[in-house]
């Protein structure tokens, strides 16, 4: 658990994450119906996300990481 | 093509990619570190470790559901034809569906036959017939003990669900729900834990390990 920190905060996210998009009916609906500059951030700052967190390789992207 | 599908469009493709690359892809080094490398002693880790496995499992085959849901029976596909589900299933587990497709074909039509009261023989024929499908389906993930037993346990648990808890209609009450899906989710595990093991003497420690977990605190450890 040590070697990998962010285990112990993605576990949580995930539940959280879940419950959310579990307890609103369409939560891709919700955000394609917010005004054109608020979708904007949020699809930016869910880019950004992605751009410092993603993991593994892009050869391998598709697949299942073992 | 509306500004309001073409937002939810790309805001469904940032979900799923967040979802895989962010969430799935992280988990993986720790679970590959938990259950492929030097056996560990932790109990906590094995538990945490099987835990985002189940999350990596679910996220990665999460999408497959979602669109199958959008599309509805007989609703034109919004998705190019490689995408969708059933052609996805169709091109990709094509010898499971040759191998599955039957037998459990034959396990629905007994079982609808006898939905008597006592377990009559329809019944034990289907379940039979549902752990020998699942022993199949196990299989097919690879030449491996381990899939064998992943297979046969998933039998063993459809069958047993079905026949002595959705057919007599027991623990029906909301009040029991979270007990059902505690043990649920812990037997969803357990499965897991049988499919990514690599081989029996990991397993069967691991097994150990995560059935009798050590309580440190109360000093008690499993037995060996």
């Amino acid at each position: 658990m040590n070697a990998h920190p962010l285990v112990a905060f993605l576990i949580p996210v995930f539940f959280v994450v879940h419950a959310v998009s579990y307890r609103t009916k369409d939560l891709s609906r919700v955000f394609a119906n917010l005004r054109t500059p608020a979708w904007a951030t949020s699809f930016a700052a869910g880019l950004l996300i992605l751009y410092l967190f993603a993991a593994g390789q892009q050869e391998s992207f598709i697949y299942f990481q073992f | 093509m509306t500004a309001d599908n073409l937002r939810q469009g790309f805001t469904l493709m940032l979900y799923g990619l967040i979802k895989k690359v962010v969430i799935a892809d992280n988990l993986a080094p720790f679970v590959r570190a938990t259950f492929t490398r030097e056996l560990t002693t932790d109990s906590v880790q094995i538990l945490v470790g099987i835990v985002a496995f189940a999350i990596q499992i679910y996220l990665r085959f999460l999408r497959l559901h979602r669109h199958r849901d959008r599309l509805g029976p007989g609703a034109r596909a919004p998705v190019p034809r490689e995408l969708q589900p059933s052609v996805f299933l169709e091109e990709h587990h094509r010898i499971l569906a040759a191998l599955a497709h039957e037998p459990l074909a034959v396990a629905a039509g007994l079982s609808l036959q006898s939905r008597s009261g006592a377990i009559g023989k329809g019944e034990r024929a289907s379940a039979s017939i549902c752990w020998r499908t699942m022993v199949l389906g196990g299989l097919w993930h690879g030449a491996s003990w381990n899939f064998v037993i992943w297979g046969l346990y998933q039998g063993v648990l459809l069958a047993a669900h079905r026949f002595l808890i959705a057919e007599r209609r027991f623990l029906t009450s909301p009040l029991w729900d979270p007990l059902k899906i505690l043990v649920t989710f812990y037997l969803t595990c357990l499965g897991w834990l049988i499919f990514i093991t690599p081989d029996l003497d990991r397993l069967w420690y691991f097994a150990k390990k995560l059935l009798f977990i050590e309580f440190h605190f109360l000093g008690l450890s499993p037995p060996s």
